[in-house]
């Protein structure tokens, strides 16, 4: 009965596998459609996907064993953490022993994102539907995208309080399209109502403290409250840090460095974190870092087109290389081109030309 | 030792990083986090919430240890000792608290 039982859950386990293997190349080979703009769904699954296919991220799915809830008190046995998509299959032991395959979390998880956005774990995609999956993984792959981990070079120098937030920000707020039906969030044209006090009760004093919000636009607000009631160092830095509150008042859109998930802006920022201001246009780095632009497509280039969204890559881009080389790279994302539009460069000598 | 009087913010956090070795809590205590996990859970009522907890190792000089799997902004009492264990996706932050709030 139970081998009857633990066949079940593996067969089960092959199903999610293979349905995820399928969702994959379906966003791979999904056509989108420009006019939609940079925050189309299908085309930020679709990044996800090639984010996914070219190593950004690493995916294991796992499945609860046949006797999950029996093998360690409090916590659901999954397996196989020895397998990772796009490979298939896994097995367990079916004595209770420690094993590399066999993982325990906490009932209820859905997903785990390891430090530096390297590796997720997606658990029991048997009860999650299509949508929620898809949506999850423009979710997650954006936090490894936006390159805001510590050391990473999105990263915001104020501290880890303050870049997590933002990369949540830019998370929810990109998950899925805004209006859309499975949209958990208002309209970015709204004027925030900036009716809740966010509270906090200092651990260390048992003092509480409160201040009111004070923010732009209602997206901005709504997914603060869900932040608010789900991720405790959100009221906490709140209430106690008035630099966080300014920063979280302030930051009433997204902004990153590729809030597309898109791997060729990721080569071309690579690119970027090899040169050195010092180096000549001449150089062979900054030739190599140019030459990845050729990779970007029409989708790449209109995000990077807007440098407000895009702040955090030409920030960084700007003090990573001379002004010259610089202005290089921005033409050569824009234009395609070091050169500007309509600045070609003059014949050499007085030559008359028919 | 605990900081008596000060507010959270005030506090010098121990900060616990997974390759970091034995950091200091207080003067009797040190501190290994062996394990961290960060992500998404379910929430009641729908949707998603941080997921985010800290397996940590406390030893007291006289050898004594105690293992504690402590989910984020919990406060449990350790060897004679109140923590507060917080931080976000990237970091865990261990506070030791005064006796009495």
């Amino acid at each position: 009965m139970e081998r009857a039982q633990k066949a079940l859950a593996q067969a089960q386990h092959l199903i999610s596998q293979l349905r995820f293997a399928a969702l994959v190349e379906e966003g791979l080979a999904t056509t989108t459609d420009p006019a939609k703009g940079i925050y189309d769904p299908a085309f930020l699954f679709k990044n996800s996907c090639e984010w996914i296919r070219n190593g950004g991220m690493r995916i294991r799915i796992l499945s609860p064993t046949h006797d999950a809830n029996d093998r360690q008190t409090g916590m659901v046995a999954y397996f196989d953490a020895t397998v990772l998509h796009p490979s298939t299959g896994g097995d367990y032991p079916h004595e209770l022993v420690s094993d590399a395959r066999v993982m325990f979390e906490e009932p209820g998880t859905l997903g785990l994102n390891h430090p530096g956005g390297t590796q997720l774990d997606l658990f029991d995609l048997a009860s999650r539907t299509d949508e929620e999956i898809k949506s999850t993984l423009i979710h997650e792959v954006q936090h490894s995208a936006d390159q805001s981990w510590p050391g990473q070079r999105w990263v915001d120098p104020r501290g880890s309080a303050y870049s997590d937030y933002q990369s949540e920000l830019r998370a929810y707020w990109t998950e899925t399209r805004e209006g859309a039906s499975n949209d958990h969030f208002g309209s970015s044209a709204e004027a925030a109502v900036n009716d809740t006090v966010v509270s906090f009760t200092d651990p260390a004093t048992g003092t509480e403290q409160t201040v009111t919000t004070n923010f732009r636009n209602k997206r901005q607000e709504e997914i603060f409250k869900h932040l608010l009631s789900g991720y405790p160092y959100v009221p906490r830095n709140y209430v106690q840090d008035p630099a966080f509150k300014a920063m979280a008042d302030a930051f009433d859109r997204p902004v990153g460095g590729n809030l597309v998930n898109s791997i060729r802006i990721e080569r071309v920022a690579t690119a970027v974190d090899r040169c050195t201001a010092d180096m000549e246009p001449a150089d062979p780095v900054v030739a190599s870092m140019l030459s990845t632009c050729d990779g970007l497509d029409g989708d790449d280039r209109a995000f990077l087109g807007d440098e407000t969204a895009s702040g955090s890559f030409w920030t960084v881009a700007r003090g990573r290389l001379s002004p010259e080389v610089f202005e290089m790279l921005r033409n050569k994302v824009r234009y395609g081109t070091i050169h500007p539009l309509g600045d070609y460069p003059l014949p050499e000598g007085d030559v008359a030309y028919a | 030792m605990p900081e008596t009087g000060k507010t959270l913010a005030e506090m010098t956090p121990t900060r616990l990083l997974l390759e970091q070795s034995v950091p200091v809590v207080d003067t009797d205590l040190h501190a290994v986090l062996l394990d961290f996990r960060y992500g998404r859970a379910a929430a009641p009522g729908g949707g998603d919430r941080e997921h985010a907890w800290a397996a940590i190792r406390l030893e007291a000089p006289d050898g004594t240890t105690s293992d504690v799997r402590w989910h984020f902004e919990e406060k449990p009492e350790i060897l004679g000792h109140r923590f507060y264990v917080t931080g976000s996706r990237s970091e865990v932050l261990l506070y030791t608290l005064p006796a009495v709030p």
